[in-house]
């Protein structure tokens, strides 16, 4: 199954960033959770992702204290919230297609 | 492997620059999934040797990290360079009057003449190659900017040496005055942004690598 997240991880990670803000290990739990264990990231490799959609302006991040510890929390940015409603709509339509022909 | 282990061989395989970001958030993330796997029953070696499991293979998770923050060190590295041509290697050295002691003569030497010509030749190629390395770095072809950079580095470095020698002849054709001191600093800021342009250089190799 992790080969085939690729391609899909940033969506998968904006979609995680949609419900509220979160450091790097939370994110993987959500995505882990929500799936109910079937998505499981790399979890090493999800920091380069995350660099790379903040550098696109897609996400912010900045450091806080959270539960007395300090750790990274990124959010997503108004320009992250576009590009998620833009890739949520390819992603149904492209299951919308797959499922017609495969089923 | 224990988290201390598993985060000293990552350092060791990232580049310095802009390692503690990386290192503060993987030694976090590996806190929090070894509390995981404690909850989860196993012993806090094993829950250890868990996290830095499923954190991945050090080797891989350093390639990845050290590609994309070789983007963004690709575009604080153009701009700096840039901004040393613009405001540092032109004023200082392109220009002597502005740093060298007052000039002896009405008509200035032809042989300081000519070599002045060549320093701002130089000078505008290093800063038009550091203004397109600047430039790509924002594009999606940002790993064409390390080369252009290297190369504008180089002729940074030939300017400055092209006004050492400028100085240098300045200085023997000027009688001795309280500038001395001055003239010793400008040769030794030339020697500087020439060391300074090769240590970068070499520094930066990786982001050749990352291209």
């Amino acid at each position: 199954m992790r080969d085939a997240l690729k391609g899909h991880v940033d969506l998968l990670l904006l979609s995680a960033l949609d419900e509220k803000p979160a450091h790097g290990y939370a994110l993987v739990e959500t995505v882990r959770e929500r799936s109910d264990g079937a998505l499981v990231l790399a979890e090493g490799t999800v920091y380069p992702s995350l660099y790379r959609l903040e550098r696109r302006g897609f996400v912010a991040s900045g450091w806080e204290t959270v539960s007395g510890r300090r750790r990274r929390v990124y959010r997503l940015t108004s320009s992250g919230r576009r590009k998620l409603e833009r890739e949520r709509s390819e992603w149904h339509a492209f299951t919308r297609a797959m499922k017609a022909v495969v089923t | 492997m224990t988290i201390d282990a598993y985060l000293a061989e990552l350092e060791r395989s990232l580049p310095r620059i802009s390692r503690r970001r990386v290192l503060a958030e993987a030694q976090e993330h590996l806190r929090d999934s070894a509390a995981t796997h404690r909850a989860a029953g196993l012993a806090s070696p094993d829950a250890e040797a868990a996290a830095a499991a499923d954190f991945g293979p050090v080797e891989i998770v350093a390639a990845r990290l050290a590609a994309e923050r070789a983007v963004r060190d690709t575009r604080i590295s153009t701009s700096v360079a840039l901004g040393a041509v613009a405001f540092f290697v032109f004023p200082l050295y392109v220009v002597p009057e502005n740093s060298l002691p007052p000039a002896p003569w009405v008509e200035k030497p032809r042989d300081i003449f000519v070599l002045q010509l060549v320093s701002v030749v130089i000078w505008l190629v290093a800063g038009a190659l550091a203004a397109a390395s600047a430039a790509v770095a924002w594009t999606r072809w940002s790993h064409l900017a390390a080369p252009i950079l290297l190369t504008a580095s180089v002729a940074i470095a030939g300017a400055c040496a092209v006004v050492a020698a400028i100085g240098a002849r300045w200085v023997a054709l000027t009688p001795a005055t309280p500038n001395w001191p001055l003239a010793a600093g400008l040769a030794l800021g030339c020697l500087v942004a020439c060391v300074a342009a090769a240590g970068w250089a070499l520094a930066h190799r990786r982001l050749l690598l990352h291209a």
